[in-house]
């Protein structure tokens, strides 16, 4: 009977184990992320080329190759708030994504993007704390809820305007030849669906120990 | 003169395998432990090209380094060796060697060339590599932070982050790869000339990119600093016709809530408030360190505001330095009573202080 049981256990115990090591790796602040367009599978990017149109600021593309460092984005916590590497993202919560390489942060404003002429996305580090304002404030938002895991869809709404990030198969010319549109629109649609793929995740992390919340006693 | 140089040299030379002990040797070959035994080799290839000391004239850091990954490599290309250091660290294997009966350390240039084959990896120059060496293109470099509070820098800590990479894979078919630009020239009319340059190529078999997940052991050592680099060797970037970049986590200190000391190089601040009673009379008090200890502070007489204590080696440890300490600094400031004193007591203090002579 016992035998039996744990013949029964076994598998199961190990396709638990299999799953947790296949997917269960969750997106943290401060980790550094690849986002992926879902539909076309260009890679949210940016570099130093400013925008010919609109605000003139940084431009923020897709990019298809999967070899660029350009490609990097570290989650931060939202506007004047911390968020400790490691920590969890649960859907709804507000978050920052700051190019890795320029050190700009992801914003959009209501200058016109420059193809479709939806709502500008840009790479921007002019705001008042770290060059950083709330105009670069995202919600993650997932359709399942709870945490944030690599390579689940998630969309991200710009907080100031409540429309969505977005892409689609508009590219532009020299250049950056090939390079596709990403802009921020107020439908919520398929193509602003994104999913973290490559990375540096970072794991969740143990507090400082609680001993260090009596710093200092009397003898 | 020559000679006693000549004799300090040999003695930083016998000084160097106890300084190299002390290091993570994966770490030192930019490797995570479960690195494979070709990675490993590809590492060393790399990295004792470039410090090896002929192409490094007098640089004695890069000579240094150059001793750090030979015994790096040396420990870990041994199957029984690695295993040993794997299972019980450094100390094991010394005891292992003391046991075998012969001091580990062996020579740098013995490794370098028992690897080589003897043979000259920089060309056959001879004209002390002249010679245009073959630079192998690299993908690149992916640099991100690694924050960690000062607890985690106090006391080391080990992380297994997730590096998800692309990496190249055969694929179906042929592609166009090594391609040159070659000048072409025309004639175009008599006496009329026309160059252009022209792409050629040659055919290779295909590749993709795949992704691919891994953990990647990211060992803290303590006294860690804020600006270091961990580095993973070939865990950046890829590059098709090339190598994988490096994977590089900076170590940021970021302040918690939690931790009241402050950092100043190996140093800690401590800032504490007493009462008025205390600063004139003295007092006992533990601090409490960042591994849970009690730093006992016992003060006879007076302490003034702004005083600050010292209590050496109550730092933070330093960097590869095993058993070096900085040193803990409190500061004091004193707290008043938070009313007024009433008529009787007044005269108490006045007459207790009548004669007593006062400083800043």
């Amino acid at each position: 009977m016992t035998f039996m049981m744990l013949g029964m256990l076994v598998p199961f115990l190990a396709l638990l184990f299999m799953g947790a090591e296949a997917s269960e790796v969750i997106v943290t602040c401060g980790s550094s992320v690849k986002l992926q367009h879902d539909r076309t599978k260009y890679r949210l990017h940016s570099h130093e080329v400013q925008y010919g149109s609109g605000s003139g600021q940084q431009s923020v593309t897709g990019y298809k190759d999967g070899d660029d460092s350009n490609d990097y984005w570290i989650v931060h916590g939202a506007f004047r708030t911390n968020c400790t590497q490691g920590t969890p993202i649960e859907s709804g919560t507000v978050v920052r994504l700051r190019h890795v390489n320029t050190g700009k942060w992801l914003h959009s404003h209501l200058h016109r993007s420059p193809i479709s002429g939806n709502l500008e996305v840009s790479a921007y580090d002019g705001g008042t704390v770290e060059g950083s304002d709330s105009g670069d404030n995202w919600e993650v938002n997932l359709d399942a809820g709870g945490k944030w895991k690599r390579d689940q869809r998630v969309r991200f709404k710009h907080v100031d305007t409540q429309h969505w990030l977005h892409s689609h198969d508009k590219r532009f010319g020299r250049p950056i030849a090939g390079q596709q549109e990403i802009c921020a629109v107020q439908k919520k649609t398929n193509d602003a669906l994104w999913f973290a793929g490559e990375g540096v995740y970072f794991p969740e992390r143990e507090k400082p120990s609680a001993y260090l919340k009596t710093p200092h006693e009397d003898l | 003169m020559a000679f006693s140089r000549l004799l300090s040299v040999l003695f930083l030379l016998c000084l160097w395998p106890a300084l190299v002990l002390a290091k993570d040797f994966y770490a030192t070959l930019g490797l995570a432990r479960g690195a494979t035994d070709a990675q490993i080799k590809k590492a060393y290839r790399k990295l004792a090209v470039q410090y090896h000391p002929d192409k490094n004239k007098g640089d004695e850091a890069a000579t240094a380094k150059f001793a750090e990954i030979s015994s790096a490599y040396e420990v870990l290309s041994d199957e029984k060796k690695r295993k040993i250091y794997d299972r019980h660290g450094e100390e094991g294997l010394k005891q292992h060697e003391a046991q075998e009966g012969r001091g580990g350390g062996g020579d740098p240039s013995d490794i370098f060339s028992a690897f080589f084959g003897g043979g000259n990896p920089f060309g056959f120059g001879g004209m002390g590599g002249q010679e245009e060496e073959e630079q192998e293109k690299r993908g690149e470099t992916v640099r991100t932070e690694i924050q960690l509070n000062l607890q985690e820098l106090y006391l080391g800590t080990s992380l297994r982050i997730t590096r998800d990479k692309n990496v190249i894979k055969p694929a179906k078919g042929t592609r166009k790869c090594k391609c040159r630009a070659k000048m072409r020239t025309k004639q175009i009319g008599p006496g009329m000339f026309q160059q252009f340059q022209v792409q050629e190529c040659e055919e290779c078999p295909n590749v993709k990119l795949v992704r691919e997940s891994e953990f990647l052991t990211v060992d803290v050592d303590p006294g860690m600093k804020d600006g270091q680099e961990l580095s993973f060797f070939e865990h950046g970037e890829p590059l098709i016709d090339g190598d994988h970049g490096d994977l590089k986590l900076i170590v940021r200190e970021v302040s918690v809530p939690e931790i009241k000391f402050r950092r100043d190089g190996n140093d800690l601040h401590y800032d504490l408030t007493i009462t008025l009673t205390e600063a004139l009379v003295g007092f006992g008090k533990a601090i409490m360190h960042l591994d849970g200890r009690k730093v006992k502070l016992n003060v006879g007489g007076v302490t003034r505001p702004g005083d600050v204590q010292r209590i050496a080696n109550e730092g933070m440890p330093v960097y590869n330095s095993a058993g070096r300490r900085g040193n803990m600094f409190v500061h004091y400031s004193v707290s008043f009573p938070d009313k007024s004193l009433g008529a009787d007591d007044a005269k108490k203090v006045r007459d207790l202080f009548s004669k007593t002579s006062f400083r800043l």
